[in-house]
């Protein structure tokens, strides 16, 4: 039985929503319980001040009464009681008004005392008394303090009452609120189990706009991208399968023919190495990305001025594109200095030759802008259709495979280059062709 | 030439060892750290074939226990690891060249050749002017002459045709190539070398009628210098 009370109080106290509400009310209770103590201790000091403020008044005026006239005052009120004690003028014994004194009074010292009092009808009743001596007299007044008594436990009963009320309210609202969190709360985490279970199109669904909304609102942000991610991931592999079992295919067929024919041609021995290259190159290109999109590469930049980089660029280039029957020119503004890294930025500028070399007609011209932001390459190709400028970077993706050839990894590799260096991919048709670069 | 080559892949180690045997070499094969840093110690190596990630000491640490030691034998790291961060960490731990898995193995082969050569040749890596046959060339005032006739290359073609004086008689690759005159890293996929050496071609043999870089097909150049006239 204990045992199971304790299990129930820990699955509850482990929500926290349900956690905190009992702490809240904990410290209601406690804060509850302290002002109604605080408030006991005033109220009883503020009637005391006020009793003993008559009973100092009384005192004087039954001393200035029975010295002037040997009499006592009349009672002011009905809860008012005097006794003196004369010690001269041939009067002995006590003289008492309204209730009987307790004997032992004499001795009590002079100034204030609680004490019981006996009424002239036999009850016995609680009141404040002064006792103090004027002329060897010695003078007690006395008020009766049960209506104070009353007065007081009316307002316990209040306290008491409003504090249940209150608590049994307060706690009805917090256990309701608390309750409602934890069930969003739970609503969360039921959700979560199930994006860890591998349900990747799992969302969460709370209404409002509080910080658990806002909470969940990242949540799915994070899922979505994570579904994508995962898309794009399985998308890739199957293309990269797809993309190598063409040269595997290749390369197994060639060496299956020299086994078969039992004739070792050099040409296709350098053939099969070809291939072999070239798969090793999409497993490389593919690292590479990775490598770039994961950042770590960050830390080798530098700045570099653009009109010298551009002057090593087509000092390499240059030829290359002449020879293989293009045309080609540079113009170069000097700018400030930007922050790159140059190797990259190398790998950049070549996938973008690449392509101008691969789309354009021999004659056309492949032409360079460097600076003072940017880095361009203009051809007069075809250009890439509008509808297709978002699908040119993703990795593995080609307008026309058959025609074009290659890996389809370039753009990819390109538009990874630019989201590391935080900078614009242009990719831009004009009516001579196209227009591709990066804008820092 | 005696090599130590340190690889502890089963396959790979004895492959190589038998195949750098047959082009001659004596070449001691070790698949730990430890023992070969042993035999670092009892032998004069003229090279060490060092794979990065091997089992007792790794090849990193081994590398740079031998060069704080004071030994300054050519050394070929051969890797997986074949980012530039990588490249620069076995350049820094004192290696001389560095080969990335998958290789070929004449590219080996060719840098072998080339390490030692270059290693002989250190002394004069600083000096102004270096000669081969008829073709001296200014490293200060990046100026080439052949027969005494001033040639105009750019500068690329003359850090082509510096790097193929010193490598004079030994194959160069086209990756050795591309890493030490244009410092890339990766396969360009575009014409680069075969432009610049057949620029470079037009105007140190166009004009004398001769051939002094020859194309080993698919792999790489060889530049033989004419004898003085």
């Amino acid at each position: 039985m204990f045992i199971h009370l304790k299990k129930i109080f820990r699955k509850y106290w482990s929500m926290s929503a349900i956690r905190q509400a009992f702490i809240l009310i904990s410290i209601y209770s406690v804060v509850f319980i302290f002002c109604w103590v605080i408030s006991n201790f005033f109220i009883e000091k503020k009637i005391i001040e006020n009793i003993d403020r008559d009973l100092s008044y009384d005192l004087e005026g039954i001393s200035l009464l029975w010295q002037s006239q040997k009499t006592l005052a009349l009672r002011p009120s009905q809860d008012s009681y005097y006794m003196i004690i004369p010690n001269s003028q041939g009067y002995q014994g006590r003289i008492a008004e309204g209730a009987i004194f307790p004997g032992n009074i004499i001795f009590f010292p002079e100034g204030y005392h609680s004490t019981s009092l006996i009424a002239e009808n036999g009850a016995s009743f609680r009141a404040r008394t002064l006792i103090g001596s004027r002329d060897d007299n010695i003078y007690i007044a006395a008020r009766s303090l049960e209506n104070q008594i009353q007065i007081r436990k009316t307002i316990n009963e209040i306290f008491f009452f409003s504090a249940i009320f209150s608590l049994i309210l307060i706690s009805l609202v917090i256990i309701v609120v608390a309750r409602n969190t934890q069930i969003r709360i739970s609503k969360i985490e039921t959700s979560l189990n199930f994006i860890k279970s591998g349900r990747l199109k799992t969302r969460i669904k709370l209404d409002g706009d509080d910080d658990l909304v806002k909470v969940s609102n990242s949540i799915n942000q994070t899922t979505q991208q994570l579904e994508n991610l995962m898309g794009q991931f399985k998308n890739q592999s199957a293309n990269i399968a797809h993309d190598l079992k063409t040269p595997l295919t290749n390369l197994r067929l060639s060496l299956e023919k020299k086994i078969n024919t039992k004739k070792i041609n050099q040409k296709q021995i350098r053939d099969s190495i070809h291939q072999i290259d070239e798969i090793i190159n999409i497993f490389d290109t593919i690292i590479k990305i990775a490598k770039i999109q994961s950042g770590s590469e960050r830390k080798k930049f530098s700045k570099v001025n653009l009109k010298e980089f551009g002057k090593e660029i087509f000092e390499t280039y240059g030829p290359v594109i002449e020879d293989k029957g293009f045309k080609t020119s540079i113009n170069s503004i000097s700018g400030n200095k930007i922050k790159m890294d140059k190797d990259l930025i190398f790998i950049l500028i070549t996938n973008l030759i690449q392509n101008a070399l691969k789309f354009s007609k021999k004659g056309t011209k492949i032409a360079f802008d460097f600076g003072p932001d940017k880095i361009l390459i203009k051809d007069q190709g075809p250009g890439i259709p509008n509808n297709q400028k978002n699908k040119v970077i993703k990795p593995l993706y080609q307008i026309n495979k058959v025609k074009e050839g290659g890996l389809g990894l370039g753009l990819a590799m390109v538009k990874a280059i630019c989201e590391i260096h935080k900078a614009d991919l242009i990719i831009k048709n004009n009516s001579t062709g196209l227009i591709m670069g990066i804008k820092f | 030439m005696r090599i130590l080559l340190l690889e502890d892949d089963a396959r790979l180690g004895p492959w190589l060892k038998k195949n750098l045997t047959d082009d001659g070499n004596i070449t001691d094969l070790f698949t730990d750290g430890i023992r070969a840093e042993l035999a670092i110690k009892k032998i004069n190596y003229e090279i060490l074939i060092i794979d990065r990630m091997t089992p007792g000491i790794d090849g990193l640490s081994l590398v740079k226990k031998i060069r704080s030691e004071g030994n300054n034998i050519p050394v070929i790291f051969l890797t997986a690891l074949n980012e530039i961060e990588n490249r620069l960490e076995g350049f820094e731990a004192g290696a001389d060249d560095y080969l990335a898995k998958p290789f070929s193995f004449d590219e080996l082969v060719s840098r072998i050749n080339a390490i030692s050569k270059r290693s002989i040749n250190k002394k004069e890596l600083n000096i102004e002017t270096i000669k081969s046959g008829d073709i001296e060339l200014d490293l200060i005032k990046r100026i080439c002459f052949r027969q005494k006739k001033k040639i105009e290359l750019n500068n690329k073609e003359l850090t082509l045709m510096e790097y193929f004086i010193r490598f004079e008689g030994k194959k160069v690759t086209k990756a050795m190539l591309l890493e030490l005159v244009w410092n890339i890293n990766f396969d360009p996929t575009t014409s680069i070398i075969e432009t610049h050496i057949s620029r470079l071609r037009s105007k140190i043999e166009k004009p004398f009628q001769d051939r002094l870089i020859k194309t080993v097909r698919g792999s790489g150049y060889v530049y033989t210098p004419k004898k003085n006239i």
